[in-house]
């Protein structure tokens, strides 16, 4: 009973596998040998990343001169290691469906059993990566609230295994083949009437598909460039750029630029910022590659009352999200975004519990139209607040906020000024001084100018940015606690700062009109404070 | 709720026989959020911060000196001269500590707890019973000595509480504690159309007590 190897093959009648490995499941499984690949990929994937530190003494004692024997030998020795590691965690790997929850045991010498209630599952993911592509096998993992421990990998089922056990954890109705009264008669609490399934078939509604195009657009606009000068900086400082603008190409490049330029500002300028252009492409090669490894082919769907993302090229990924779990809809532009008009929409969850808890990633589609959010919104009937559109524009908050922060710059400055005055400074000092000072200042304004709310019937909206720009939407039956701040000065402009809490994060609202955030107070404890609807 | 007692008082003779409710208020006259009176904590809170901050003071102010009168390199005069003003530092910093001590305030309402702070920044929050995950009661050696404890509110995501009230009264935080869970429970065990939907029943974030979750 215990080595029942699930390996049940491909029968050419589905409904009869099918109803056959619902059965098995009740008794304890083991997964089929090719998810000892999987289990070598985790491992190698494991060293590798955390396998920094060996780079060094590797690259040194390849400089030393290179010894082919003991190489050789080395990596002999770790891949026998690791394969055996992998045979043995396969061997001892054993899962099964024990009435309302899922158990898992695995281990050779600390043995570990897990058991999982069913209805504390939170997520559901198939992925397939590369190496099962051919194989039409897949990895399910099943993550659970709480730590990011508590999640149970079921490697190298194959798609059908995998539709069946994702549905009976998930207590969904049956898909489309699937013979539902056999596996009603096996597992007790996916009870459904003969007709119901029937009817659900037909849920599964498209929500969002993205082409190529858009995802490559998505790249491009999303990417780290921030941080990839913060490290490329450096970096480059190190090359000696003299060494570099006195070889022989770089000599040729600018003279051919001069002729071609013929020493005109407005043609130099032009080349420049064309230069920018495809160094900044170069840059964002690398997220443009990684967005559509990732995504492609983007497509999210409805079923029943979840969402799923599948996609990936080299791993194909499939996550799924309840509706009733989204927290907050926060859409984001970044600057270049702006120039194509595209919006990136984040579904997010409670902290912690994200759909890619190891990335901490939420659920998001990229490269939106405007047009487009409303008809996403639309296609999920139970997302709380109800569809809507973005907001054109917004309630600025009150320029109070801008000028309290404008105050400790322009107070530094001073200052420095005066102090300067004293010490005799040339003039050049007072320049620099105010000119980083009306950077900052500009840098405030700037956000104080993109910083506002629209407050609606259900849902309230907070705009910010500096040179991108975000939305975030709370509605207001997803609200937890509300904090109202007010200081002396504030009470007598009638001003407040306004803290909604949600399960995905705090939002502030900073100097806003009393009255404004006493609607906003009202409308959440108005929506929670009776009802007793489960919100996470 | 002294204030009640003396409109009681002060009621005409007339009123005992014909109550008059006066003009109903429109919505927007409903005290908000902000201005909501409420219920100060324990007497002893501030009077503990009082007694720890002066003993920090003392430390602080005695450290100083000593260091100042052992350092050769240190004229006595510049002891002297600091010596008060590190004395009027402290005791503006501890009447700060005790003012905002007693300017702590909560209140227990029907669907929710609401818990006011601050001395220049003064913030009002509001938790509605309904998202309430856990609540937590914690002592200190100094609180025993007070019989204070602090009692904190959490609510789902955020490993940080919500209401982190300090300087109850340990026999009445306890009550509280029940009363806040009896309401949270009360209002969780709510039956609702989960069985059949998949995937949306509550989560139980917060498995036992100890533990705050996120």
């Amino acid at each position: 009973m215990d080595n029942q190897p699930k390996g049940v093959a491909q029968h050419a009648n589905n409904t009869q596998t099918q109803q056959h490995f619902a059965e098995q499941l009740t008794s304890w499984q083991a997964l089929s040998p090719w998810s000892i690949i999987t289990y070598i990929f985790s491992t190698i994937k494991g060293v590798l990343s955390n396998g920094f530190a060996v780079i060094p003494f590797v690259y040194t004692g390849w400089k030393q001169g290179f010894d082919a024997q003991w190489f050789i030998l080395a990596i002999s020795v770790i891949t026998i290691l690791v394969s055996t590691a992998a045979i043995i965690e396969w061997r001892k790997f054993r899962f099964r469906l024990n009435g309302d929850q899922l158990e898992v045991k695995r281990g050779l010498f600390f043995t570990k059993k897990d058991e999982i209630p069913l209805n504390r599952i939170q997520n559901i993911r198939y992925e397939q990566p590369f190496y099962f592509k051919p194989l039409a096998l897949g990895t399910l993992i099943i993550e659970t609230a709480g730590s990011q421990k508590d999640e149970a990998q079921l490697a190298a089922l194959d798609t059908w295994q995998a539709l069946t056990l994702k549905r009976l954890l998930l207590k969904l109705t049956q898909a489309e083949n699937s013979p539902h009264q056999a596996v009603q008669a096996s597992i007790a609490h996916a009870k459904h009437t003969a007709t119901e399934p029937l009817h659900e078939q037909h849920n599964s509604q498209a929500i969002a598909r993205k082409s190529l195009g858009d995802l490559l657009m998505f790249g491009f606009y999303h990417n780290n460039f921030i941080w990839f000068a913060v490290i490329a900086g450096p970096i480059a400082g190190q090359i000696d750029m003299e060494n570099l603008f006195d070889s022989p190409l770089a000599k040729q490049f600018w003279l051919w630029i001069e002729s071609q330029t013929q020493q005109s500002i407005a043609l130099q300028s032009l080349f420049l910022i064309a230069g920018i252009i495809v160094l900044y492409g170069l840059f964002s090669l690398i997220s443009i590659i990684a967005a559509v490894l990732k995504y492609y082919p983007y497509k999210l769907d409805r079923l029943n009352d979840t969402l799923q993302r599948s996609g990936g090229v080299i791993s194909h990924q499939q996550d799924a999200l309840a509706i009733k779990r989204i927290q907050l809809i926060h859409a984001e532009q970044p600057v270049l975004a702006r120039l194509f008009k595209r919006w990136t929409l984040y579904f997010k969850q409670v902290k912690g519990q994200e759909v890619e808890q190891k990335t901490k990633q939420h659920m998001l589609i990229p490269s939106v139209t405007p047009c487009e959010v409303e008809s996403i919104l639309a296609a999920m009937p139970n997302l709380s607040g109800g569809a809507s559109v973005l907001p054109g524009h917004y309630n600025r908050i009150h320029i109070y906020w801008f000028t309290k922060r404008m105050m400790l710059p322009l107070a530094i400055a001073t200052l420095l000024s005066v102090i300067a005055w004293f010490d005799g400074r040339t003039l050049s000092y007072y320049e620099t001084t105010w000119l980083i000072t009306s950077a900052v200042i500009g840098i405030i304004y700037l956000r104080y100018r993109q910083w506002g709310y629209v407050l609606d019937d259900n849902v309230l909206w907070q705009h910010t940015g500096l040179l991108g720009r975000q939305w975030k939407r709370i509605a207001f039956d997803k609200v937890q606690h509300v904090k109202i701040t007010q200081t002396l000065g504030q009470k007598r402009s009638k001003l407040a700062y306004v803290e909604v809490g949600l399960a995905s994060g705090s939002i502030v609202f900073p100097y806003i009109p009393v009255t404004i955030a006493e609607q906003i107070i009202s409308r959440s404890l108005h929506a929670i404070s009776r009802h007793n609807e489960p919100w996470i | 709720m002294k204030m009640d007692t003396n409109d009681n008082f002060t009621e005409p003779k007339a009123q005992l026989h014909l109550y008059r409710h006066g003009p109903s208020l429109a919505q927007t006259q409903y005290i908000p959020l902000a201005e909501l009176s409420l219920q100060a904590v324990d007497n002893n809170y501030p009077k503990l911060l009082l007694i720890i901050s002066i003993a920090v003071a003392v430390l602080i102010t005695l450290v100083v000196s000593v260091f100042g009168i052992v350092n050769p390199n240190i004229p006595t005069s510049a002891t002297l001269a600091i010596l008060p003003i590190c004395l009027l530092l402290a005791v503006i910093i501890i009447k700060l500590v005790h003012l905002k001590a007693q300017k702590i305030a909560y209140g227990v309402f029907e669907h929710e707890l609401v818990f006011r702070e601050g001395l220049f920044w003064v913030s009002t929050t509001a938790l509605p019973y309904t998202r309430l995950q856990h609540v937590n009661l914690s002592q200190g050696p100094l609180e025993r000595r007070y019989n204070l404890v602090s009692l904190k509110c959490f609510s789902a995501g955020s490993g940080v509480a919500e209401i982190d009230l300090p300087g109850l009264n340990a026999d009445e935080a306890e009550h509280l504690r029940q009363h806040l869970l009896t309401k949270a429970g009360a209002s969780h065990a709510q039956p609702s159309i989960q069985h059949a939907e998949p995937l949306t029943r509550p989560t139980p974030v917060h498995h036992n007590e100890d533990t705050p979750n996120g």
